[in-house]
């Protein structure tokens, strides 16, 4: 596994279109194996090492409007959906980090319409 | 509703909205509530987080599907209009019941969209602590056709 490598992730805004005002759903998406560490590896037989996603904050513009403790429950390649209102022209962006010690972030302009 | 009143209403709507995006607290569970991340049933965790609470049983809805075909990966929504502190989501079925806590503040929208992946089937909790003080709870029951730890 290519642990070292940035992750893949993907932060939608639904609908496509929205003004200022609206509630939008902000989904965020990131590849991530989220190993519990109770499974064994078929190949090796050695006990799969925990590696799973424990920190997420999703922010507008620095101000932070969610944050979540996660654990490994969390399914693989997780998915999450927050709802916010836009207040304006901005960047949302989410950091997220791992129990590895592994940090993340991602941002996506919000431009409101009207 | 006459046209008057609705014109009215949106232009309160607008007025109402830049004022509050208050600072959100940030409490690391992790780091002051270690028993919760360890704890493998629901009671015991709930008690770890927020101590010895009687819930309302209202107030909050978590839907998922009634039978999951893939426990690797069940949809859960968890929706409420209570304006919360936090919300703590747990499940029964797996060896540690905790899942996640949402932090939020007074003008937060609570309505999550998350996966899970469940062993075999059981019921998943969602624990909100309000503004006020009062502790409310939701939970569904689905099973599970296929555990999702199995890689």
């Amino acid at each position: 596994m290519a642990e070292k490598e940035a992750r893949k992730s993907m932060i939608k805004i639904k609908p496509k279109k929205y003004k200022v005002g609206d509630i939008v759903k902000v989904d965020f998406i990131v590849i991530h194996p989220m190993e519990t560490g109770l499974l064994k590896d078929k190949k090796t037989g050695k006990i799969k090492p925990a590696h799973y996603i424990d920190n997420i904050t999703f922010s507008f513009d620095g101000k932070p409007f969610t944050t979540m403790k996660v654990w490994e429950t969390v399914s693989t390649n997780p998915y999450f959906s927050v709802n916010y209102k836009v207040t304006g022209k901005g960047k949302i962006t989410v950091d997220y980090t791992d129990n590895t010690g592994e940090k993340n972030s991602k941002s996506k302009k919000l431009k409101p319409k009207g | 509703m006459n046209r008057r009143k609705f014109i009215g209403l949106g232009v309160m709507a607008v007025a109402a909205l830049p004022a509050t995006l208050s600072a959100l607290s940030t409490i690391d569970f992790r780091a002051t509530k270690p028993d919760t991340w360890t704890a493998h049933t629901v009671a015991d965790g709930i008690k770890a987080l927020y101590g010895d609470i009687k819930p309302e049983e209202s107030g909050v809805t978590v839907k998922a599907p009634k039978v999951a075909s893939n426990g690797g990966a069940i949809p859960v929504t968890v929706k409420s209009d209570i304006s919360a502190k936090s919300v703590a989501v747990f499940q029964d079925a797996n060896p540690e019941s905790a899942v996640a806590v949402f932090n939020t503040d007074k003008d937060s929208i609570i309505d999550y969209m998350f996966k899970i992946k469940m062993k075999k089937s059981g019921t998943i909790t969602a624990i909100l602590e309000g503004q006020d003080g009062k502790f409310y709870k939701g939970a569904i029951t689905i099973e599970v056709a296929l555990g999702g730890c199995e890689g």
